[in-house]
């Protein structure tokens, strides 16, 4: 299909995003989006944050499972699970749509290979998003500690926060963490494998956060939208303009034959005249005779 | 001789004269009003002569005029429909000397396919006056009743579908530019 037709697509889909939660009447907690690349962990994570080590809330498996944004409502906050992204178009609607609704992004990534060039550009789209506000909506999780070997995480996360410090201009909090060792202390009742996974850890923290934010989460929701929506508004003249002097480059050509034809005709219609007037004037005299 | 014979005699003498001089004037005079009726009628035909000259004089010169105007209209339409990059007809030769003038004159706007297909594009061009594309679509439509109408190229139609297919795009982002303005 044509990229203006599709750029047009994805400013109807943002349109219609906006009008959705400019009517929406959700409930005044945090949401916590999982946000990340397909295969990431990310509905684990959100299991074993909500409490579903036995039974998943979240699907998991090994081919990709999650293709709508899930919700789920917990005492502090609400938990969004997002589709991974990358792979399919649609998919990748969904997971936008997660991140405009989200008041926290847990970005999750599996070691150990770094940040593709990929994720890199999605942390670049949470920064155009979030703005400056991003560096206190932003947490970093490593999952899939547990295939960590010979400590080869440290020096991966190393690498990546370094990555990200370049991409973003800040550091984000992170967290190393394994929904599997989580899940194997819980069903083993070992509180310290389960301390060791990250996930408690993590849990507090968001809890902590979700308090910090409560009072100011209204607000700072309303502000994001007139945010999204005056960039919508400038986007859209912007295409605008772009169509319309497409069209004047189209016609330009045609314009300009015009010009020189009416030009070309007007000195026609002059000497015409110039001729006819002569004509008549002879005729006026042959009459008088 | 006496005097009175003298006298006697110059007077008869006098009167002779007189009356010899009033019977050789006579036919003279007669002859001078003849003249004079015949110079009228010269002149007169004269006249006529000249005047039918001046009436031919000028009917030729109309005619010629007439004839470089429309050698000259034939010329000066093949340049302009050059200008289209339309190829050149032949200027119908039916037309009167009254007709051409009125077609010339006419104000009435080209319905061709090509004139269609041009009225798109112009009305596109937010440069191009409505003014001035009423007076391409006059002006085309003279040309194209001196000679024939035109035909719109492929390159016109494709320019036509690229407008209007950028005119629709145009119309969508406006919409939803008008519904994001709603949100507030």
């Amino acid at each position: 299909m044509d990229q203006a037709v599709l750029y047009i697509d994805a400013l109807e889909a943002e349109c219609k995003r906006l009008q959705l939660q400019h009517t929406e009447t959700a409930s005044l907690k945090p949401r916590i989006a999982a946000w990340g690349l397909v295969k990431a962990g990310k509905s684990s994570l959100l299991n074993m944050l909500s409490g579903h080590v036995h039974q998943e809330y979240f699907a998991t498996g090994a081919v990709r499972t999650t293709r709508e944004n899930q919700h789920l409502e917990l005492e502090h906050y609400v938990l969004v699970d997002t589709p991974g992204l990358g792979i399919d178009q649609s998919d990748s609607a969904q997971a936008m749509e997660g991140l405009d609704i989200a008041d926290v992004v847990l970005f999750v990534h599996a070691p150990p290979g770094e940040l593709d060039e990929e994720q890199v550009n999605l942390l670049l789209k949470l920064r155009d998003v979030h703005g400056d506000a991003l560096e206190k909506r932003l947490v970093l999780v490593f999952s899939l500690l547990d295939l960590d070997q010979n400590d080869a995480m440290a020096q991966v996360r190393e690498r990546i926060e370094g990555q990200v410090l370049r991409c973003l201009g800040f550091q984000p909090t992170c967290f190393e963490v394994s929904s599997r060792r989580y899940q194997r202390g819980v069903e083993l009742g070992r509180e310290g494998m389960q301390a060791k996974s990250g996930i408690p850890r993590l849990a507090l923290h968001l809890d902590q956060m979700s308090k910090e934010m409560a009072a100011s989460l209204a607000a700072t929701r309303q502000q994001r939208l007139v945010q999204r929506r005056e960039d919508l508004s400038t986007a859209l003249d912007q295409a605008i303009e772009r169509e319309q002097v497409l069209a004047q480059t189209l016609c330009a050509p045609y314009a300009h034959t015009a010009g020189a034809f009416i030009e070309l005709m007007s000195s026609v219609q002059s000497s015409f005249s110039a001729k006819t007037a002569e004509i008549r004037t002879a005729r006026e005299k042959l009459n008088s005779l | 001789m006496p005097l009175p014979w003298l006298i006697g005699a110059a007077a008869v003498a006098a009167v002779t004269a007189i009356v010899k001089a009033v019977s050789d004037d006579s036919p003279s005079s007669s002859s001078s009003s003849s003249s004079s009726s015949g110079e009228a009628e010269r002149r007169k035909q004269k006249l006529a002569a000249k005047r039918e000259r001046e009436q031919q004089g000028l009917k030729d010169r109309i005619s010629n005029l007439e004839k470089d105007r429309r050698e000259q209209l034939k010329s000066q339409l093949n340049g302009a429909a050059q200008t289209l990059g339309q190829p050149v007809k032949a200027m119908a030769p039916a037309k009167t000397a009254t007709q051409l003038e009125q077609v010339v004159a006419s104000q009435q706007s080209s319905d061709s396919a090509y004139g269609d297909a041009m009225k798109i594009i112009l009305r596109a061009d937010s440069a191009f006056s409505a003014v001035k594309t009423k007076r391409f679509l006059s002006q085309l439509n003279v040309l194209e009743t001196l000679t024939a109408p035109l035909a719109a190229q492929q390159t016109e139609q494709q320019a036509q579908t690229q407008l209007r297919e950028s005119a629709a795009r145009i119309k969508r982002l406006q919409q939803l530019k008008n519904s994001v303005e709603q949100l507030v």
